[in-house]
């Protein structure tokens, strides 16, 4: 009797525990950044209007990205140190959703004078993606320093940094108002297939309220 | 009690032998993941055509006599790796002993598969006289 009802007693322990860890509601992406109360409404923190050019010389502004969500980070071709690694996360999400039209990514340098719209094209074309699908992006150094911010990402001219640049690894994901829903660190890869899950909910949240 | 003796004494062989092998080229490692890593990456996969890859590499199977010069001194230029043209500008590591050259070259070997026999010191040594100024 005993030895019989080890087993039952077993799986129900584990359909328990099982069950309880499935999240049945789909929780909406949270708004990050802080918020402001203009005329009693609530502001939340959003991505301000920029105009940059691209590895192709086209303008990319905030308004030409607002029919699309967007995964970016900041970078810089001669970087010895983390970008690599960033980048190779960043290609394991637009593999992903490479074939999603939704989806765009946006990759700005913090070394204008040396990323140039060559070195740009030549960068993408090297890393093996769809001009048209994933931006790299140039322009004001003040205004890229100025955005980075906006997306709590750090990016720093230092003479004693490799290189000279100083900048922070995190991957944003933006939504079509320019809010920041989601957010990963490049250099560390177990924070990536979270970000994944991140990016179908915001499309999720999309298809369902087009 | 035999038995237990017999069990115990398996369990110290076990650990021991465990934690030698892992310690192996730990400097090696040390060094890779310092000097290597950031572009080739801690995997060794590089990124797309323009940081070859360190693992699986027929580059590195055909050409391991050059390594120890090619990471003191870097490389540029037109190179085919897996069939893939990479041309770029790797910096060299000033500073790096020829130990540990051959830790890194090691640590290579071991943990990306090559199946090539140990280099020696001496053979890195050699191999360096070839780039010295």
């Amino acid at each position: 009797m005993r030895i019989k009802n080890i087993p039952f007693i077993t799986s129900i322990i584990f359909a328990i525990a099982v069950l309880s860890s499935c999240n049945y509601e789909v929780k909406p992406l949270p708004k990050y950044g802080f918020t402001d109360v203009v005329d009693g409404d609530t502001i939340n923190h959003t991505i301000p209007d920029f105009t940059f050019i691209n590895q192709d010389s086209q303008l990319v502004s905030k308004e030409s990205l607002s029919d699309f969500i967007y995964v970016s980070d900041f970078f810089f071709i001669h970087c010895p140190t983390i970008c690599p690694k960033v980048k190779k996360q960043m290609l394991k999400i637009y593999d992903k959703y490479e074939d999603e039209s939704l989806v765009k990514f946006v990759s700005h340098t913090i070394d204008p004078k040396r990323d140039d719209v060559p070195a740009l094209k030549e960068f993408a074309t090297k890393l093996g993606v769809d001009h048209n699908k994933w931006y790299f992006l140039t322009g004001e150094k003040d205004e890229i320093y100025d955005i980075a911010d906006d997306y709590f990402n750090i990016a720093i001219e230092d003479e004693s940094a490799p290189e000279g640049f100083d900048h922070s690894g995190k991957i944003i994901l933006t939504d079509k108002e320019g809010h920041v829903r989601a957010f990963c660190e490049g250099t560390d890869p177990e924070t990536i297939p979270q970000f994944i899950k991140d990016v179908s909910t915001l499309i999720d949240e999309y298809q369902q309220t087009p | 009690m035999s038995i237990n003796k017999l069990l115990s004494s398996c369990l110290l062989v076990f650990v021991i032998t465990n934690y030698a092998c892992e310690q192996k080229y730990n400097q090696g490692k040390v060094m890779y993941d310092f000097h290597c890593a950031g572009c080739h990456l801690e995997d060794g996969t590089g990124l797309g055509e323009i940081y070859p890859p360190l693992t699986k590499s027929d580059y590195v199977l055909d050409h391991i006599s050059d390594f120890p010069c090619i990471i003191s001194k870097g490389m540029s230029g037109k190179l085919i790796v897996n069939g893939k043209t990479y041309n770029g500008e790797m910096p060299g590591n000033k500073g790096l002993t020829a130990v540990e050259i051959t830790n890194i070259i090691n640590y290579m070997n071991q943990t990306f598969d090559y199946g090539l026999p140990v280099m020696q010191l001496l053979e890195t040594k050699e191999h360096l006289k070839r780039c010295e100024e």
